[in-house]
């Protein structure tokens, strides 16, 4: 069994002389979630809709579970689930009926995996009620409820936390890790409310004006944004022996001749103060560094956008 | 294939608004041969009404049918969960056009059985043996039911392409329409137009009532070619459609 999931290898998509995506190189492993990170236009959704087929390439090729040509994408896209843009369904059916379509269209035999699907999103007890009544919330649900209906391997999720409220965006988030832990269900999601997409993903990418910036894991940019203390020392050779000897710690990196950069004691800096100036260093500066993935981003993009 | 007609069809018996209409036409059914005995008409002459008068009116009621299976899911943006499942455009149309007819035949179906039994219960024959006046009747009813295939296929094909309800609604009478208004006044000019504007289906849905038996073939490969014509257009352009 491949570990890839997805490929793309320069992917490309026109829309008159505007290019939504340019020369897109992806690669989602099996088990990850993938997060897609990009400003409102940058390519994230017209990328998603060419991986589900809804939007057409211009060139460039794809590959889905290890398939390439248009038959083979279509048989492997059958293992997949799909949340593009805002749910869409029937206004006059309920959430039941709705999925029941969907069941007998894609030839699904067992049909408690519509009670199950609804069970997992809580909309079990929505009844007779037709999807054109649901609030915003619930039709996210009904959404996601579709596209795991059938345990797909691989979930496509576009902007799924859009319009949900906070109780909501949680419930949505342990849906999602869920999923993942649960049903080993390999998920790329995007979304630019990118608190949320931090305490779920796994592997990065970054998007601007229809490229790929940046592919990078959770565990890299971690340790790209880490937090830590840049002191500025009278002398960081003392400084690095007093961490040592004083304080036991290993985790400072000196920069230069007078600043040193702590990864420890993040939340309590004056012990480290106190345990310089008892040694005869001088402290002219202590501040916090490090980004958050918000943060991060916007370094990286508005980095290009000075370029 | 058969599992999307099969949606379909349960999604289309789940609109109130297709029974309601099939009631409608089974009232008026019942309406026009209760009317008929009244004036005391046989039943001979309430075939012929159908024939002659109401072959042409399911040619405009069949953008209904291409609504509640197609155009509602275009304009609910629905088509993208049967794509993004891996379901071809050309599987996707293919099973719209034949739902459209399903549906659409089934509420022939319903509308035929009610206004023949009204007529043969209200109605009285002129003559003994109505073998001969049923076959013609049936005859000239399948010839235009191929017609009405074909305008299936176009209502399908236009509200799988066109987004908005009312556009694909005004380009499908454009479609019927247009064609047969502009050859009229061209025939004007030249009187060779007019037989090209019989060969339009709005035109050939009124002369199939009328011409001789043995020239009913002509009309069903007139309705076969507009049949094909419509449905190789269709996947051509539904084959480069976005979805959304």
């Amino acid at each position: 069994m491949s570990d890839t999931i997805l490929k793309t290898h320069g992917l490309t998509k026109k829309y008159g002389n505007f290019t939504a995506v340019s020369n897109m190189d992806i690669e989602v492993k099996r088990g990850e979630i993938y997060g897609l990170v990009g400003k409102n236009g940058a390519g994230k959704t017209t990328l998603l809709k060419m991986v589900s087929g809804l939007a057409l390439k211009n060139s460039g090729s794809l590959e889905l579970f290890g398939e390439t040509t248009e038959t083979g994408l279509n048989k492997a896209r059958k293992r997949t689930g799909c949340m593009i843009e805002t749910p869409s369904f029937l206004p006059y059916l309920s959430a039941e009926k709705n999925l029941e379509y969907y069941r007998q269209q894609r030839g699904i035999v067992n049909p408690s995996c519509i009670r199950e699907s609804l069970e997992f999103v809580g909309l079990a007890d929505t009844g007779k009620k037709r999807f054109k009544n649901f609030s915003l919330g619930m039709k996210q649900r009904l959404g996601l409820a579709l596209a795991i209906m059938g345990n797909p391997e691989f979930l496509i999720l576009d902007e799924p936390i859009n319009g949900l409220d906070p109780m909501g965006i949680v419930e949505f988030r342990e849906m999602i890790l869920k999923l993942n832990r649960e049903r080993n269900t390999t998920i790329l999601i995007s979304s630019h409310i990118l608190g949320e997409l931090s305490q779920i993903a796994t592997t990065y990418g970054f998007i601007h004006n229809g490229k790929l910036v940046e592919h990078i894991s959770a565990g890299e940019l971690e340790e790209k944004c880490k937090r830590s203390l840049k002191l500025k020392v009278s002398d960081t050779a003392k400084a690095a022996v007093t961490l040592q000897n004083e304080l036991n710690c290993n985790e400072f990196l000196v920069l230069n001749e007078q600043e040193i950069q702590i990864g420890a004691f993040l939340d309590t800096p004056e012990t480290i103060v106190q345990a310089l100036v008892k040694n005869n260093v001088m402290v002219a500066d202590v501040h916090q560094t490090g980004l958050n993935l918000e943060e991060y981003f916007i370094e990286l993009v508005g980095g290009m956008n000075h370029a | 294939m058969l599992n999307l007609i099969r949606a379909d069809l349960y999604k289309s018996f789940h609109r109130m608004y297709l029974f309601i209409f099939m009631m409608v036409m089974a009232a008026l059914s019942i309406f026009l041969n209760a009317v008929l005995a009244t004036g005391g008409a046989s039943l001979e002459s309430s075939l012929n009404l159908v024939a002659t008068n109401l072959f042409l009116y399911p040619l405009f009621l069949i953008c209904m049918f291409a609504d509640i299976v197609m155009a509602e899911e275009n304009k609910e943006h629905t088509m993208k969960n049967t794509i993004a499942y891996g379901t071809t455009r050309t599987q996707l149309l293919m099973s719209k056009m034949v739902s459209t007819v399903l549906v659409a035949c089934s509420v022939a179906f319903v509308t035929i059985c009610v206004y023949l039994a009204c007529a043969f219960l209200l109605l009285h024959p002129e003559r003994a043996d109505l073998t001969p006046v049923l076959s013609d009747f049936f005859l000239r009813l399948g010839t235009t039911v191929l017609i009405y295939l074909a305008a299936a296929i176009l209502a399908t094909v236009l509200a799988g392409v066109l987004k908005r309800k009312a556009l694909f609604t005004f380009a499908y009478f454009v479609a019927l329409v247009l064609p047969a208004l502009m050859l009229k006044c061209l025939a004007y000019l030249n009187p060779v137009f007019v037989r090209i504007m019989n060969q339009t289906m709005l035109m050939q849905s009124q002369i199939v009532a009328v011409v001789p038996q043995n020239e009913l073939i002509y009309c069903a490969v007139n309705a076969l070619i507009h049949l094909v014509v419509f449905f190789i257009l269709g996947l051509l352009v539904f084959r480069k459609q976005e979805i959304n």
